[in-house]
């Protein structure tokens, strides 16, 4: 006994004295045995006790065999699998085994994550045993997994329901285990959810489409007004020519317009160009914007009326400028004639310090599913409307940029046939200034 | 007798820039209709040689507009153009297959839409 690994002892004299009991027919046991030059190691000793009539133990028979290399075996295997399984519990990416029935043998943490049913919850279930593909990718699925079966393992992308109910997009990377006569033993699904990445692709070819009709347009008319001036079909036809001219001038503003709005938005929302942020008095920023939409405003005998408290917000000025510009623009399209445009400036507290501006019109009003959809890009309440009122259909999302990025807020509040209130918020997160630094 | 064209395009620049062009290279009479809606009812109750039809138009689009025109027996033998950013083979392949008699790609050229319009119609100038 002496000779037997300290840790092995107590375990090899338990199972010797069972058999000794008469509980086991034989005693089988592995330990580690120690040699002469103080090395352990591992044997696996089997036998049997002999008994004499009366009962008493004779002698044991049995072997000792040497299996130190089946231990280190092993060992090196119980290594693998837990770095395996270390791999699979903590990649990025949900992991999911299913056997050659499709049915469940692993469901990581990752892939309770994403779909959020527990491991628990869908072991050994088939693929189709709970509501897991979502129905319009079946067949994708299907050919997916024959795919697999002929040893063939791909990317394929699907569309999964959460436990919640939810559908969401998921790109599977899956490989296929083959025994040697060719048959499925196992698949290895690698899955990650990409319905971010699809709703960004959906939304740009989306923007892409809209933005190519929006510039074809005018470009056909300017190529459409031009060809006809070069023509001289219309030369002795003033009032004509003069049509036509005015068609290719128009169009030409109206692209300018649209290419500047997409440039703007576009260097605003990759936010490669920072804005440049100082103090400002907010009356100043009022005054530039009303005299930018004052001649549009004579034109239709609007009355711009302001309120302005004096005040200073940290801000980029020329961006402030450009969406009092836009709002109070708006403002004036789409209000009747010798009516009244309040632009108003307030100094708030609560919940944080800000400064609050509004800009109220008597126009038309906004239907109430069109207020949250507006301050997206081309979302006009009616679309013939940047036909009509000369817009692109960019500046309310120029707009809630802008706000966005002095972290402030942006709303609406209208009435159908009453008329709408913008609303913008410019945080003041710095001490009170002191007011006579900022003489006129 | 003198040939009337309907052109119906919600752009209104455009569809001037189209009337004068078809107008000043031929002796043709052009009417114009700023929708699908208003385009349908001209040509229900004016007599039209053919339809100049914008493709892109918000509430009834151009296919919309053609196939109520084939709807109606008043209108379903006018030949219908269609006036579209979309001359792809497989677009004009489509296209052709609902019944429209031809295809004009935007931008056009104003000095040549006229001819297009007839070499399409099989009109002599």
């Amino acid at each position: 006994m002496n000779y037997v690994h300290p840790d092995d002892r107590e375990p090899l004299l338990s199972t010797f004295q069972k058999h000794a009991r008469g509980e086991t027919p034989f005693y089988t046991c592995e330990y580690r045995l120690g040699g002469k030059n103080g090395q352990y190691k591992w044997v696996l000793a089997r036998g049997k006790v002999l008994w004499d009539e009366t009962g008493q133990p004779i002698r044991a028979v049995g072997s000792l065999a040497d299996i130190s290399d089946r231990k280190q075996v092993e060992e090196a295997l119980k290594q693998a699998l837990q770095q395996l399984t270390f791999h699979i519990e903590n990649t990025p990416l949900a992991t999911v085994i299913w056997d050659s029935q499709a049915r469940v043998q692993r469901w990581s943490k990752k892939a309770e994550e994403i779909f959020g049913w527990t491991e628990a919850e869908v072991l050994g279930k088939e693929l189709y045993d709970w509501q897991f593909v979502f129905e319009e990718d079946v067949n994708q699925v299907n050919q997916e997994f024959q795919r697999l079966q002929n040893g063939r393992g791909g990317i394929c992308c699907n569309r999964n329901y959460r436990k919640d109910g939810a559908v969401i997009s998921v790109e599977w990377f899956n490989s296929a285990l083959m025994d040697e006569a060719g048959n499925l033993i196992s698949i290895l699904s690698l899955a990650q959810d990409v319905s971010d990445r699809h709703a960004i692709e959906r939304m740009k070819n989306e923007f892409v489409s809209v933005v190519s009709h929006e510039l074809r347009t005018p470009l056909a008319a300017i190529r459409g007004s031009l060809g006809l001036l070069q023509s001289s079909k219309y030369d002795d036809q003033p009032d004509k020519f003069d049509h036509v001219l005015r068609i290719a001038l128009r169009n030409s503003d109206r692209l300018i317009r649209l290419v500047n709005d997409i440039l703007d938005l576009e260097r605003l929302e990759s936010g490669k160009v920072e804005l440049a942020m100082e103090l400002c008095q907010v009356a100043d920023l009022a005054k530039q914007a009303v005299e930018a939409v004052q001649s549009i405003a004579t034109q239709s005998s609007i009355t711009i009326e302001v309120r302005a408290v004096p005040s200073v917000v940290r801000a980029a000025a020329d961006a402030v400028v450009q969406t009092l510009t836009n709002l109070l623009g708006n403002a004036i399209k789409f209000s009747p004639t010798e009516s009244t445009v309040w632009l108003a400036i307030e100094s708030k507290q609560r919940p944080q310090p800000h400064i609050l501006f509004s800009i109220k019109d008597q126009g038309r009003g906004i239907p109430a599913d069109k207020l949250n959809l507006i301050f997206g890009r081309f979302q006009q309440v009616d679309v013939s409307d940047s036909r009509q009122k000369g817009g692109t259909g960019l500046g309310l999302a120029i707009c809630k940029n802008i706000v966005q990025q002095h972290g402030g807020q942006i709303w609406v509040e209208s009435q159908l046939g009453k008329g709408s209130t913008f609303f913008f918020t410019l945080p003041c997160g710095e001490p009170p200034y002191d007011q006579t630094d900022f003489g006129d | 007798m003198t040939k009337r064209i309907l052109v119906i395009d919600d752009e209104r620049d455009l569809r001037d820039i189209i009337q004068l062009s078809l107008e000043g290279f031929t002796d043709w009479e052009t009417d114009g209709a700023g929708s699908g809606q208003e385009g349908l009812d001209k040509a229900r109750t004016n007599p039209f040689d053919a339809i100049l039809l914008d493709v892109s138009m918000p509430d009834m689009d151009g296919l919309q507009v053609f196939k109520q025109l084939q709807s109606h027996a008043s209108t379903c033998s006018i030949p219908v153009v269609l006036l579209t950013a979309k001359t792809l083979p497989s677009d004009r392949h489509q296209f052709i297959g609902m019944g429209v008699t031809g295809l004009i790609g935007k931008p056009f050229d104003p000095t040549l839409i006229a001819k297009q319009v007839a070499e399409i119609l099989g009109w002599t100038m």
